[in-house]
């Protein structure tokens, strides 16, 4: 497996864990926040929230407030989950009213454990790429493809939460990669060495 | 772009989900790579959702207020016509009595619904003709039976001077007799002359000359020094 790729991290024991945060468990809560916050924060910061971090906790509040009305696969809770955030960054785009920024210097990037500082310096840039190019999509397109691609999403749970039709998503999918493939031709921007010489 | 390949839905499905792809597709494959690693950030929760998560309030602390009412319309639903109409009786009669009782209504309107009320509840209104009366018949005698009370009071002393008696005033004061002032409200140090002519000598009635207040000596409101 692609060790980038956002695969069920809990697997078998996700229903014993939903069960016990329903029970109150702070185990649980701590297991379920870890397995899906950052995808959520990941979502939120390449859709251009302002405030990423506050609002990936404001979508778990309400997850966890509403864990007794869940019932489903785990895959189902992550879908569940991405409902929410999703509706919660409606709601702060509705209050901002603005469109997304492209967030190039964001200080957590450059707050995490160095090491190699070629490698760190080089993902900082290509993050901040990623975020331009993801800002270059139209609102549909971009979060389309990130809900593909960072919640793991299928074609369908991606129209239920945004309230399209399937052939609608997979058409805004579609177009979102040839729009990105053009960009990336045009720019000659060596991704596929940078990312498996991470690997 | 001349000599691109369209993207039809498996090349799409295998480009997002990470699988094997053609080698033209490979730099999209690899930017979409980087999109899913740069997304997985640690992120730390706000502290409101840190203390909930550490003390599990999640489960209680948010009850579903529409399946509450769905509850409560349904049980309401259930009932038959009579336990409706006792209910919805029963529901108008404590808002009635709730506003009633604070005096919310307008005069006439109150009066009518005091009669209700105490016509079919224990509940007993005071008449508000008579508000004050009592006092007032006091005032005009001459003052609050401080007179008899101190009579009282020193039988009462000279009959059981045991232990646990304080002899205080005010043990022995009838119900509905004004006491002292509040406790925190300013005391007048002097008594106005004008006032002071009209009262009662505060020798016949300590109670009513001195500063109220049961256990200060009468002499000692009367005969201390004014404040400058």
């Amino acid at each position: 497996m692609d060790p980038g790729r956002a695969r069920l991290a809990i697997g078998e024991g996700f229903t014993e864990i939903l069960h016990s945060a329903r029970s109150g468990a702070p185990w649980a809560f701590e297991r379920l926040y870890i397995d899906v916050a950052p995808v959520v924060a990941g979502y939120l910061r390449l859709q251009g929230a302002a405030e990423p971090d506050d609002l990936t906790s404001e979508a778990f509040l309400g997850v966890f407030g509403r864990l007794a009305s869940f019932e489903g696969s785990e895959q189902q809770f992550r879908s569940w989950v991405f409902t929410i955030a999703h509706h919660r960054l409606v709601d702060e785009r509705r209050r901002a009213a603005r469109r997304p920024s492209i967030p190039t210097a964001d200080a957590q990037m450059f707050d995490r454990p160095g090491g190699d500082v070629e490698h760190d310096v080089f993902d900082v840039l290509g993050t901040a790429r990623v975020y331009e190019l993801c800002a270059g999509l139209s609102d549909d397109q971009r979060e389309v493809l990130i809900l593909r691609i960072v919640a793991d999403l299928t074609v369908e749970q991606v129209a239920a939460i945004v309230g399209k039709s399937v052939g609608a998503v997979k058409a805004l999918q579609r177009r979102a990669l040839n729009a990105l493939r053009k960009k990336l031709e045009r720019d000659a921007y060596p991704y596929e060495g940078v990312t498996r010489s991470r690997r | 772009m001349p000599g691109q390949r369209v993207l039809d839905d498996a090349s799409v499905e295998a480009v997002l989900r990470g699988g094997t792809v053609a080698p033209e597709l490979e730099p999209l494959a690899g930017f979409v790579r980087v999109i899913r690693t740069a997304a997985a950030q640690p992120v730390r929760p706000s502290r409101e959702l840190a203390d909930r998560m550490a003390s599990g309030v999640f489960v209680t602390d948010r009850p579903d207020r529409r399946a509450n009412a769905g509850t409560t319309l349904s049980k309401l639903a259930a009932m038959s016509l009579r336990a409706k109409v006792a209910t919805g009786c029963a529901a108008a009669l404590t808002g009635l009595t709730g506003v009633t009782a604070a005096g919310a209504l307008p005069e006439v309107a109150q009066e009518r619904a005091e009669t209700i009320i105490e016509s079919v509840t224990p509940i007993d209104f005071p008449d508000r003709a008579e508000f004050g009366h009592e006092v007032a018949e006091d005032a005009q005698d001459g003052g609050v039976d401080g007179q008899q009370i101190s009579e009282q009071a020193k039988e009462q002393g000279q009959q059981s001077a045991g232990p646990g008696n304080t002899g205080r005033a005010d043990e022995h004061r009838p119900a509905g007799t004004p006491g002292g002032p509040p406790t925190g409200l300013p005391t007048p140090d002097r008594i106005p002359r004008e006032a002071s002519q009209e009262r009662p000598d505060p020798d016949d009635h300590p109670g009513a000359g001195s500063t109220g207040r049961p256990d200060v000596p009468p002499n000692d409101a009367e005969g201390g020094p004014p404040d400058p």
